[in-house]
């Protein structure tokens, strides 16, 4: 008797989405608002380039 | 992929976009906007970046009883070191006159004149600043691009550049200075207006420094005085300089410079045996300085305003000790005192001369105790003088 091909992970993957649509568009519009979100609080808020303390030594 | 699932997932994408978009706009509506400020609170000063670097809100703390001081370092001496800076001395009496303390750190000259340029766009109280420097800022070589590119602000150069009163000789000067300081290109067309492109840059640059500084004064806000209610007075100087007197010497007991008991015993005495001679190669020459400082007094008088030049003097024994000679540092004093001198409206307090007063400063390069009140009674005197 022949054995059952094992499917790949990204095979099972797309056959749990094709069964679960409403999933899949939850994670779709998820990710692209949680990646959004957080590149602008990022750039926004992350304090990257504030100002440096003050150091004695510099003078 | 069939194409219904295609498309609804093209749509659960939009709607993605869609909430980020709202996310950001309920961060807009929920921080308070830079211009505004509780009335009954002194924030004037609150050492900050973000407070220096909004227009809007050093703006919107200033009425015609303010004066505007621009310096560095020496506006993060606390209290409790030494109990006669500004926010002591002006901050907890009425004598007329409330101080807007803008600057930080690695502030010099040429951020300065931005500064003004932004903040003078209207006019100031009483029409007069206050620019402090000292020999820190005049060492050779010049600031560093990585430390200037930390304290460029985007809006203090936009609203500098959107001043009319600026002359283009200034303006030219100081867009040749930030692109050799290194700052981003892209970022200066933006607050230039260079071009279209350049304009709509500009839109987004100002929307995300708008929102950052936004989000950094709500900080700021906290930090803030309340405002002294009682009558104006004349400020006892002999009183407070006798006070001051007393502090520095039950404060300053390790030393004969005079230099203040913690300070001086976890960071300079450990250093100073390392220190000898190290700076001997010193000149105070080889620096665009002068010029950015010519720049800010040429600001000053575009903006028709009254500076009047401050000059902190260095600790004279440490520097002594560290190879920079006191003739060295008294040319430096001399090319200082000669820019400001080609400006006829600008005004000098030379404290130079107080390099071997102990007590003058607390540190190496900062105001002490009587050094402070020194320099306020000579500020008092600036801001309360009829023109």
């Amino acid at each position: 008797m022949a054995r059952k091909k094992k499917k790949t992970m990204r095979q099972r993957y797309d056959a749990w989405l094709d069964e679960h649509p409403v999933c899949s568009y939850a994670i779709v519009c998820g990710s692209v608002a949680l990646a959004l979100v957080g590149l602008f609080l990022f750039v926004t808020f992350s304090g990257f380039g504030s100002s440096a303390d003050f150091i004695y030594n510099q003078f | 992929m069939k194409p219904p699932v295609l498309h609804r997932r093209l749509i659960a994408l939009l709607a993605g976009m869609a909430i980020a978009a709202c996310v950001v706009m309920v961060t807009m509506l929920v921080l308070p906007r830079q211009d505004v400020a509780d009335p009954s609170v002194e924030y004037g000063y609150v050492y900050s970046g973000a407070k220096s670097s909004s227009v809007a809100f050093v703006r919107a703390n200033m009425d015609q009883s303010s004066l505007l001081m621009l310096g560095s370092s020496e506006f993060s001496t606390p209290a409790s070191a030494v109990p006669q800076i500004p926010a002591q001395t002006f901050g907890t009496n009425n004598f007329g006159i409330r101080p807007m303390l803008v600057g930080e750190a690695f502030d010099q000259c040429l951020w300065h004149a931005i500064a003004l340029g932004a903040l003078a766009q209207d006019g100031l109280p009483r029409n007069k600043v206050v620019f402090t420097v000292g020999l820190g800022q005049f060492t050779d070589g010049g600031m560093d691009s990585s430390t200037f590119n930390t304290r460029f602000s985007y809006s203090l150069y936009r609203g500098f550049c959107e001043n009319p009163r600026i002359p283009y000789e200034e303006r030219a000067y100081v867009a040749r200075r930030l692109d050799e300081q290194g700052v981003d290109e892209s970022a200066l067309r933006a607050a230039r207006k260079d071009d279209p492109v350049a304009a709509l840059d500009g839109v987004v640059l100002g929307a995300m420094d708008d929102l950052r500084l936004r989000s950094d004064l709500v900080g700021v806000r906290g930090r803030g005085i309340s405002k002294v209610a009682s009558e104006v007075q004349e400020p006892n100087w002999d009183e407070l300089r006798a006070r001051a007197l007393e502090d520095a010497q039950r404060m300053s007991t390790t030393n004969d410079w005079g230099a203040e008991d913690h300070f001086y015993t976890t960071q300079l005495e450990p250093a100073l045996e390392g220190l000898k001679g190290a700076r001997a190669g010193e000149t105070y020459t080889d620096t665009p300085e002068y010029d950015d400082l010519e720049c800010f007094l040429n600001v000053c008088d575009a903006c028709g305003v009254e500076p009047l030049v401050v000059i902190s003097p260095s600790m004279g024994p440490y520097y002594d000790h560290i190879g920079i000679d006191r003739q060295t540092r008294e040319s430096a004093y001399a090319r200082i005192r000669d820019v400001v001198a080609r400006h006829p409206v600008a005004r000098l307090a030379d404290f130079s001369d107080r390099e071997y007063e102990k007590y003058f400063l607390f540190d190496i390069v900062h105001f002490g105790w009587t050094g402070w009140i020194d320099v306020e009674r000579a500020i008092y005197e600036f801001a309360t003088e009829v023109s």
